[in-house]
């Protein structure tokens, strides 16, 4: 169940949108374990995940005052997670240039040792082809994916229409396609 | 425009990929220890700006706008203003030279008001 979805969850944003920092580590108790997941999947590193909780705990305190309740609190605070990596990165690893996701391609050439390690490989490329998309395809694909947030709330909390929440998904999805097909051109050249 | 039925059969088998990759991340226990040292650093935060700091940008950017108007405004102009009356008395003395009798100098045949029954007679 998440957090906002209870009706005591909804008292205690109201408290902490009202400044009780009680009632904020109340809700970042239930919030922490799921935000610290998706840290994990964009740093891959335990520490710099940590780091990113915390300063995305940081500035949703500093927000709390906006958020609307437009949507879900996490869908919120995973924009919020989202925009605190990005401006972690630096100007030139905001993009994974596209030479490293085909080295990565080729790396994961050869037949794995079991299929669960091959599946594994397959993630990670995946991960590595959404991390390589522009910064406006990959927020909606990981709201939308990894999120599980909806259209609605995406325009919500994006501040654009569902129209184009809807274009942007499906330009993300062709461009993951395409990159897709390459990458396997790269990985059946060898065989 | 791109259907959405377009976009499941484009699409599906890489939406499934990407569900299926979001199902496969596992949440770690809570952290109590990340958790309070977070808490620590926003119960130390100072309270919320003055609002009074917010207007600093805009203030500053009204006088300069200000200075600019004030400046443009008392500038001595590069080129004295021109007479106007002087401009407008000049222009009426030269259409005035142009002015003319029409009928001293064109037939009254030429008019289109003129009879037709009334032809004109060329002189021999």
């Amino acid at each position: 169940m998440t957090f906002s979805s209870s009706h005591d969850g909804s008292d205690l944003l109201a408290l902490a949108r009202a400044g009780d920092t009680e009632a904020f580590s109340r809700i970042m108790e239930v919030e922490q374990p799921r935000l610290m997941a998706q840290a994990l999947a964009f740093c891959g590193d335990v520490h710099r995940a940590e780091d990113l909780v915390q300063e995305t705990m940081l500035a949703a305190w500093k927000s709390l005052p906006r958020f609307d309740g437009s949507c879900r609190f996490f869908t919120w605070l995973y924009v919020i997670l989202l925009r605190q990596h990005r401006r972690s990165l630096g100007w030139f690893a905001r993009r994974l240039p596209l030479a490293s996701l085909e080295q990565q391609a080729r790396l994961a050439r050869h037949e794995p040792a079991t299929a669960e390690a091959g599946e594994g490989a397959d993630a990670e490329l995946l991960r590595a082809m959404v991390a390589a998309l522009p910064a406006r395809h990959r927020e909606v694909i990981r709201l939308r994916f990894y999120a599980d947030a909806t259209e609605t709330e995406m325009a919500a909390v994006l501040g654009i229409s569902p129209g184009t929440v809807k274009s942007r998904l499906h330009h993300a999805l062709e461009k993951l396609r395409r990159m897709k097909e390459k990458m396997n051109r790269l990985r059946n050249a060898a065989h | 425009m791109n259907t959405p039925a377009r976009d499941h059969d484009d699409h599906s088998e890489l939406r499934e990929a990407l569900w299926r990759d979001a199902a496969r991340m596992s949440e770690p226990p809570f952290d109590p220890a990340l958790h309070h040292a977070t808490m620590r650093r926003i119960r130390t935060l100072p309270d919320a700006p003055l609002p009074g700091w917010r207007l600093v940008p805009a203030l500053g950017a009204g006088m300069a706008l200000l200075t600019a108007v004030l400046i443009f405004a008392h500038r001595e102009p590069r080129h004295p203003s021109p007479d106007f009356a002087a401009v407008i008395a000049s222009t009426e003395n030269s259409i005035a030279s142009f002015a003319m009798e029409p009928t001293a100098v064109l037939p009254g045949w030429i008019s289109p008001t003129a009879s037709l029954l009334d032809p004109p007679r060329l002189s021999e």
